[in-house]
Formats: structure tokens, sequence, C-alpha cells
């Protein structure tokens, strides 16, 4: 049945909530069932208050809360909040609980009357299943950071069955660490570089930068993760204006006596190219290493790209102007579309290596990598393909036109020095060491 | 007669699935196929039994199956490229369980393309237009 109130008090405090919730998991807890404490945000709050004030946000978050206890699982609603969000609690079968959730969430969305004109709530939500003698403040801890995450998306349901590979606590310190590494302990952060081949010679015509993190106690920490952290705490633009420039100084170094054309191709989130500053510290970088703008490559995400962001355009058209080069990044895993392809300022393309994987193994997956750089071939761009793992992948792709690529086959990201050294015996010098 | 698409293998099974597949592109070239690489040496020579040029043209392409051992494809590659005709004509290599370093050697020796023996059928084709090869096509429609 339905929980007691629609709309629970917004200023719980967390004492009554705990409280509250232990009643509820008490009473819907057994072997086959458990409870879902699920976060539910609504996105466009901000719209939403613009137009309407906060009293049309109440209304919509009224709405939302009868709709979620109108279906025929028990739903409690723990806390309402006037930014933009709900609580709730949900009684699941533990073996069906994806769907259930998937049917509460279904039942909210949907257009809400805002005093005679109906807005469409964009809901993101994020829960976590209370797993038994899970102490209900860890509960709604994970559940929170859960949401948190979802709202990332907009529009989409994430579930955790089991706690994060982080509690809160640790979440901290990892944080407190990365800012740490970033402003005061840089020996920490290192860059590896992966050669980027010319299938027809061998000849390493480039390297992307590679960001890697050894910590004392975190040991060898995921880029991925590191760069999410960032991102998600304001430390995305110190961490990217250390790796480019030590990626740039290095680019400088490989350079010297280099008998062809070399690019350093370094990522770019899109928060760095937001700073209005940026490209006026990437000259002042590239200026200190007396390196030449076409030198470099900046590897930015569809995302980024397409950003409407006008700081970001900004940002994008000065790069071009100044000769750095651009290249997107993770083809054939966005939405980039032909028309992106032929009007975004960038001049190389990197294939995802989902694009590539099977070429050797299936004819269906060779024609799509195939029709994929004739797309891009026939528009000028230049196609790198990514993620090379054997020879017979290599061979494969250059029979059907590709000629720049990097993966494991092809060399591993390594250290400067090594790095150095492998150019070397490349044959790329002028001399040798 | 045009040009003949020579595919050099002793597996019938795949030379009847180039085939088919080639019909299936319109590729009207006759597909001939020669059990190993002494008989297509014979037949690129012009000898015994492939003498007549007028019933066995000189090949466009030569498609050749490599199980494991590449030798003779290798040799036979060399034979190709000092052929004064047909030392230009695309040379593609179906192989199976080819070591990398055997797969290097036969590009090292001019092959064209190296390629899966399992996709080799259904992607032939598309190896060939990327061969820029003159392509033949006839006045009627349908296969050839």
């Amino acid at each position: 049945m339905t929980g007691s109130l629609p709309l629970a008090p917004a200023w719980t405090s967390t004492h009554d909530l705990v409280y509250r919730l232990g009643v509820f998991v008490r009473r819907h807890t057994d072997l086959d069932s458990g409870v879902v404490v699920l976060g539910v945000n609504l996105s466009n709050t901000a719209d939403i208050t613009e137009v309407y004030g906060s009293a049309g946000v109440q209304r919509v978050l009224e709405t939302l809360a009868k709709r979620a206890v109108s279906t025929y699982l028990p739903v409690e609603v723990l806390q309402s909040s006037p930014t933009g969000g709900l609580l709730l609690a949900v009684a699941v079968d533990n073996q069906l609980h994806r769907t259930q959730v998937s049917m509460v969430t279904g039942r909210m969305r949907g257009l809400v009357d805002c005093g005679g004109v109906e807005v469409w709530p964009v809901l993101s939500s994020g829960g976590h299943l209370c797993a038994p003698g899970t102490p209900m403040e860890t509960a709604l801890r994970e559940a929170n950071a859960t949401a948190a995450q979802a709202a990332q998306v907009p529009g989409t349901t994430s579930l955790h069955r089991s706690g994060p590979a982080y509690t809160v606590q640790q979440r901290l310190e990892f944080v407190r660490e990365l800012a740490g590494a970033i402003t005061s302990r840089p020996d920490e952060l290192t860059l590896a570089y992966q050669p980027v081949r010319d299938l027809r010679s061998n000849a390493i015509i480039g390297a992307e930068a590679l960001l890697r993190w050894q910590h004392p106690h975190f040991h060898s920490v995921s880029p991925l993760h590191v760069i999410q952290t960032a991102e998600n705490h304001g430390l995305m633009l110190g961490l990217g204006q250390r790796v480019l420039e030590n990626a740039i100084v290095q680019a400088g170094i490989f350079t010297e006596g280099l008998r062809h054309h070399f690019r350093m191709h370094v990522n770019v989130s899109p928060m760095e190219l937001r700073e209005p500053t940026y490209v006026d510290r990437l000259q002042a970088l590239l200026e200190i290493a007396h390196l030449p703008a076409d030198h470099l490559t900046l590897e930015i995400t569809e995302r980024a790209l397409l950003s409407e962001d006008p700081t970001v355009q900004e940002s994008i058209r000065e790069l071009t102007e100044m000769g750095v080069g651009l290249a997107l990044d993770d083809f054939g895993t966005g939405y980039a579309s032909i028309h992106h392809l032929r009007t975004l300022p960038f001049e190389t393309v990197k294939v995802d290596r989902s694009v590539i994987a099977g070429v050797a193994h299936s004819g269906a997956d060779f024609r799509v990598a195939r029709s994929v750089f004739g797309l891009i071939d026939a528009i000028g761009l230049t196609a790198v393909a990514e993620g090379i793992e054997d020879a017979a992948t290599a061979q494969h792709l250059q029979t059907m036109g590709y000629r720049f690529a990097q993966g494991y086959h092809l060399g591993r990201p390594m250290e400067a020095d090594a790095f150095a050294t492998e150019l070397k015996r490349n044959g790329s010098h002028l001399r040798s060491a | 007669m045009p040009d003949s698409i020579l595919v050099v293998g002793e597996s019938s099974d795949f030379f009847e699935a180039t085939k088919e597949a080639l019909s299936k592109g319109r590729l009207a070239n006759p597909v001939v196929g020669v059990e190993d690489a002494s008989l297509a040496e014979h037949y690129i020579h012009g000898l015994a039994p492939f003498s007549d040029r007028r019933h066995h043209p000189l090949p466009a392409i030569i498609v050749v199956v490599a199980d494991g051992d590449p030798t003779d494809a290798i040799r036979l590659l060399r034979t190709v490229r000092s052929h004064l005709v047909l030392r230009t004509v695309p040379f593609v290599v179906c192989a199976r369980d080819l070591p990398e370093h055997e797969s290097t050697a036969l590009q090292t020796n001019g092959a064209s393309a190296v390629i899966s023996a399992d996709i080799a059928a259904e992607v032939l084709l598309d190896i060939i237009r990327d061969a820029n090869t003159p392509w033949f096509v006839t006045r009627r429609g349908g296969t050839a």
C-alpha cells in the first residue's frame, strides 16, 4: 500500500530520516524482499524556478510524490528538497528490484500541471538496494551518492545493489590526495607516451600523452577514475594544465633532431575549453617550449565539440587559427553525425577500438570499419585507428586503407626516456644517440 | 575473353564461395581455380594445360589460400612480381593461422593484402575495389 503522507516535510532531520527508513525497512524486509532507497533529482529545477518560482517546483514535487505512491508497491516519501529532489523508500522483490524501480520512476515521468501550464520534469534517479544489516545511515549515504552520479546524465536511472568501490570517507581522502598531487606533489603525476605509427613504414609519427598517478596508498590509479574525480570536484583545470605543460615540454624534447613531422596528442576536457584563459596559456606554453603549434594535437570528445557553450566554441576557433591540430576522439562511441564530421573544425578522427576490434574475424566488422574509413577519407580528414592489439588487425586495417594507428601491438605506453629511445631506434633521427 | 581472377588453393569450398561472392558483386571476370602454386605457375607462364590464352587469359587478380605454411605462396608471389606483365597485379593472400613474421614476409615480398581466410569470401570484393583494379562490366545485368 502507499506511504503515510504524499510529501514528507522538506527539512526532515537526519535522525528522523533514519528512524522512518528503519521502520519501513523492518516492515518490508524478509528473505525475498528488500528496500531500495531512491533519490530522484529534478534536473530542470532552475528553469522551472525561473518561470514559475519555488511554488512551481513544489507543485511538481507534490505531483511526482503522488505518482510514486500510486503504484502497487509500498513506497514511502522520506524527504523532499526545495532544490528539486525527492528521497523515497521502495519495498521490492529482491529478484525484481530493477524492474520494479523502473516502474516507479516510469510512473513518475509525465507532464505536470504547474498552475495551468504543463511542464516536463527531467528526472534522474539513483538508488541503493539495502543489504540485510546495512546501517540506515550508510543506505542513505550510498543512495544520495548514486543519485548524484545519476544526475550527471539527466533522464536516467542508476541502481546499485552493493556498495560502490569507495565509501564516502574514501572518496574524500581520494579527492584530497589528488588535489595535493596536483598542487604540491607533482612528481606523483606523470605521463606515459603511446606511439602513433604509420602502418606502411612503421615510423612513429606521434605520441599520445596518457596520465599516470602512482600513489603510495592507492597505488596505480585508473586514469579514467582520476579524470572523472577531477571533473566532479573542481580539479580538472589544475590537472589539465599540468598534463599540458609536461606534454608540450616533452614534445619539444622528442622533436629535437627529428627527420619527419611529429605530433603530440593531448586529451582535453570540455571543462578546460570553457576556461577563457585556456588558449592564452597554451600559447604561452608553446612559446616557452619553442614548439610550433602544428606539433600539437588536442584530442577532444564529441561531447565537447558539440557543445553550444560560446566560450568552448571560441576556444576551438582560436586553437584552429593558431594552427593547433584538433582530433575527434573515440569516434564510433557517441553521436557525431555526418554533418558534424563535415562542419566541425578538426582534421583527425580517432576511430575507437570498438569499431576495429573484429576486422580480422568478421566480414561484417571488416565492412563497417572500411565504411568508416571511407566516410572519413571522403570528407578529407585523417583517420587514426585506436586499440590495435595484434598483427592481423593491423594488416586488415592497412588493407582497407587505414594508414595511421596506435595500440598495444604497435607500442605500449612508456615513460619519456623509453619513448625517446624508441624514436631513435625507429630511425627517425638525423643522428643516433 | 576478359582477364581472369586466378584462385589458388585446394579447397573447393573456398573456390565456390569466392566465385559466388564475386558474382554477387557483378564482377564478370571469369574465376579460374587451380589446386596449388605449381599449377598456378603453369597458368601464369602459359604452360600445358593452360597454353591456350584464348581460354586461359592472364589474371587481373590472384587470390591465394595459404594454410599455415606460406612457402608456396611466397614462391608464387616472387614469380608474379618478376613477371613483366603481372608484376603489378593485385596479389591477395587468404591465410589461416599464419604467424606474424610469415605475414610480414608476404607483405615484404609484395602481397597486396593478407587477410583471414575465414572472412575472405565476404570481403574480397571490397579488397579488389580498393586495389584500383580496372572494372569489367557486361552489357546485360545478372550474374556472370
